[in-house]
């Protein structure tokens, strides 16, 4: 009987299988964009608030817009995983590849990958040393990167602790350094500027240089000639072991600073509690987030001592830095990869500017953008600037330029 | 004639349940089943996908990406067998990768890469067998201090960039030379395991050890034997890995020993070795992984649900396939 169980239970499974075939997220035909359609792979590294608001954003909205079926990857966490789904992909007739994974000096090998597959690759990412042969003798196929303007990101980490540091009172610190070992250029920037600052605050010289700190794959003390705990604690949150190390940390009741480079809110809130209940500690916390209920939570929810969990995050809109790197696949797959190549002849890497958030009210008006389809930052006039199919004669440089004309201020007048 | 009628009508009836169990215990089901269900989820998938699954595009796809898992899940076989258990395969496969990634950087030459990622490979699966036949510790738990070891070490010399071996060099290696030295280690692997004494030892060895001692079998040299047969596996496995992605980054190989014992599984052996071992099952078991996440993929299952989708599958095939002993078993594992 318990055979007979399972193997009507293996046929449930068929047909559920065949069922979702059929309901597939295939666009309806009703978007204004006539003729071709495309299918796009995504591949993601972590399942969060922002995979979730991508996912939702690219199918529901651009999706049926553009002719575009998305196709996501699990969470990829190297790179044999990423060529994986590359592969499988290819057979399952993508167009063009969205890439998250930060492959650091690999990008050549996937733009070849991906060029012997027939597909576009476009990278969230940055033109460096290690990845110059692929902006430059791949632009048939590879349409560049697309990432935060790092050295601003890191600026407003340094500008939020040189302003509410005081140096005459004395803290110790935790310094996520996140994969900033690994070359992430993102957590790089925000680590040195993190590190920086306290430096330039408290007037202090490290016995190492900053580069060296950052580049530690394992914890490492920042000794320091001002006796100031520094901490740096590189890894990722999903990392076996990440966790509780933080944690052990907390709770030696040294630090009662946590400054995160990478997207963790949503990750350390827990354990920064109970740190803060077994030690009876104000911990405050500083990072990098994403909207979402992650960092909303942690915004909203006051300590014991009545302070948020977090105090500062800087946040991007994820539909614009999504719209960003279907654009560039988009405009390589109509035709127009013109808008992809920079003066040089190379790829082109397009940046977008990260924001500032110091308040559960901050956030809640920010917050409120960026949730469905009446409210995504990146709507159809957005995506249609960054498009050369909808925007004539658009080049590179305007397209960075229209880039960066989403911002605040120009969302806050839109939303209103 | 009707005396032996009458004894025939008289004898109980086989329940549902006793002539499964007759198929189950049938010497040729361990091998049978397993491919029998890699053949219908391949039906199903060419159905499903209208065709394009049986496309070579997809096929030589599929047996790309098992490779590695394939190579490594045959080579443990001959440990598994003797009914010793090693999950530090993947880390072991990481740090040879590793240092067979550094030896190219020295040299530039991907002979050496080679040479030295297999020697690598075979000396750190000695050095377990060695940990574990000296000190008399059982080779689960050698394996997991192993883990631990050969992770560290793996992550300290890596450090902060992955080390990178020329990936158009790779490329030229990628595909025959895989191909070949794989059939090639399959099929020495396949006859030494079925058609010599090496395999029937080890056989003999993972269904009662102190039996197999008592006919004169050298316990100590015969799981001496199964490490080294391993070790080229797994050396082998890390030149692939080398050869697939072109370097070698910290993570190499964390994860993988499970992903080994997964595929053993499925493969419809036991891990816990014995007569019915083989060393094929392994390579049905990664195929198997492979052509679900493909096919999974290719009929547009979205990927937050592929992963239960597959571990509901993989528990109704281990189910289906697994023996449940009736008495406790009779092999101490700690």
């Amino acid at each position: 009987m318990k055979k007979l169980l399972t193997i009507l239970l293996s046929l449930m499974i068929v047909i559920g299988l065949a069922a979702c075939n059929n309901s597939g997220s295939t666009p309806s035909g009703e978007g204004d964009v006539s003729g071709k359609s495309y299918k796009i792979g995504v591949v993601e590294v972590m399942l969060n608030d922002e995979s979730v608001i991508r996912s939702k954003y690219f199918k529901e909205y651009i999706g049926p817009k553009y002719n575009v079926e998305f196709m996501f990857s699990e969470a990829c966490t190297d790179l044999d995983s990423v060529m994986k789904f590359i592969e499988n992909a290819a057979v399952s007739g993508c167009d063009a590849i969205l890439n998250y994974y930060a492959v650091g000096a690999n990008s050549e090998q996937l733009a070849l990958l991906c060029q012997e597959k027939g597909m576009i690759l476009v990278e969230n990412g940055g033109r460096n040393a290690a990845n110059e042969e692929a902006y430059k003798n791949y632009t048939d196929t590879y349409a560049g990167g697309f990432m935060a303007d790092q050295p601003d990101t890191g600026r407003l980490f340094r500008e939020y602790l040189e302003a509410n540091l005081d140096p005459t009172v004395e803290h110790n610190f935790i310094v996520g350094t996140g994969g900033a070992y690994q070359g992430n250029a993102q957590q790089t920037e925000i680590s040195i500027n993190m590190l920086t600052a306290l430096q330039d605050v408290y007037g202090l010289k490290y016995d190492k240089t900053i580069q060296e700190l950052i580049e530690s794959s394992s914890p490492i003390e920042a000794t320091n000639d001002k006796g100031i705990a520094i901490y740096c604690y590189p890894g990722h949150a999903t990392a076996e072991g990440w966790l509780p190390g933080l944690s052990a940390a907390l709770q030696t009741g040294t630090y009662d600073y946590v400054l995160m480079s990478g997207n963790v809110i949503g990750n350390i809130g827990t354990v920064i509690s109970e740190a803060e209940a077994v030690l009876n500690k104000d911990i405050t916390v500083v990072g990098f987030g994403s909207f979402g209920d992650a960092l909303s939570n942690a915004m909203h929810t006051l300590d014991q001592f009545g302070n948020p969990t977090v105090s500062m995050s800087t946040v991007k809109f994820t539909t614009l830095v999504s719209a960003m790197g279907f654009a560039k696949a988009y405009n390589a797959l109509t035709g127009h990869n013109e808008v992809n190549i920079d003066t040089d002849g190379a790829a082109f890497t397009h940046l977008f500017r990260m924001n500032a958030v110091t308040s559960a009210a901050e956030l809640d008006e920010m917050g409120s953008w960026d949730k469905d389809n009446d409210s995504w930052v990146a709507d159809y006039s957005v995506v249609d600037s960054f498009l050369a199919e909808k925007t004539p004669g658009l080049t590179a440089q305007q397209f960075q330029e229209n880039i960066y004309a989403v911002n605040y201020e120009s969302i806050k007048a839109r939303m209103q | 004639m009707s005396q032996k009628n009458e004894l025939t009508h008289d004898a109980p009836k086989l329940t549902l349940v006793d002539r499964i169990d007759i198929i189950k215990n049938h010497r040729l089901f361990p091998v049978i089943f397993p491919l029998s269900m890699l053949v219908v989820i391949f039906l199903i998938f060419i159905v499903l996908t209208g065709g394009r699954f049986a496309d070579t595009r997809v096929l030589t796809g599929v047996f790309n990406q098992s490779l590695i898992v394939a190579t490594m899940a045959t080579a443990v076989a001959f440990i598994y067998s003797t009914g010793n258990i090693d999950i530090s395969v993947g880390n072991v496969m990481g740090l040879a990768a590793c240092l067979g990634a550094l030896a190219y950087q020295v040299t530039q030459s991907m002979t050496v890469m080679i040479v030295v990622t297999m020697a690598v490979g075979i000396v750190l699966m000695m050095f377990n067998c060695v940990l574990g036949l000296v000190f008399n510790v059982k080779s689960a738990m050698v394996a997991i201090v192993a883990m631990s070891v050969y992770g560290a070490i793996t992550s300290v010399l890596v450090g902060a960039e992955p080390i990178g071996v020329d990936f158009k060099a790779c490329k030229v290696l990628e595909g025959n030379f895989r191909y070949i030295a794989f059939v090639l280690y399959f099929v020495v692997c396949l006859l030494a395991f079925s058609r010599t004494a090496i395999g029937r030892k080890l056989r003999f060895i993972g269904g009662n050890e102190n039996c197999a001692e008592q006919t004169g079998i050298n316990r100590k040299k015969a799981i001496a034997t199964s490490y080294i047969f391993a070790g080229i596996g797994v050396g082998l496995a890390g030149v692939f890995q080398v050869l697939r992605t072109g370097n070698v980054a910290q993570t190499i190989g964390s994860g993988m020993g499970m992903d080994v014992m997964l595929a053993t599984v499925l493969g419809g052996m036991s891990i816990f070795g014995g007569a019915k071992s083989n060393t094929f099952a392994g390579f049905v078991g990664a195929v198997t992984v492979t052509v679900l996440n493909t096919g999974l993929l290719m009929i547009g299952v979205p990927s937050t649900l592929i992963q239960g989708f597959r571990g509901v599958f993989f528990l109704i095939l281990v189910f289906l396939n697994s023996e449940r002993q009736k008495t406790l078993p009779s092999r101490q594992q700690f």
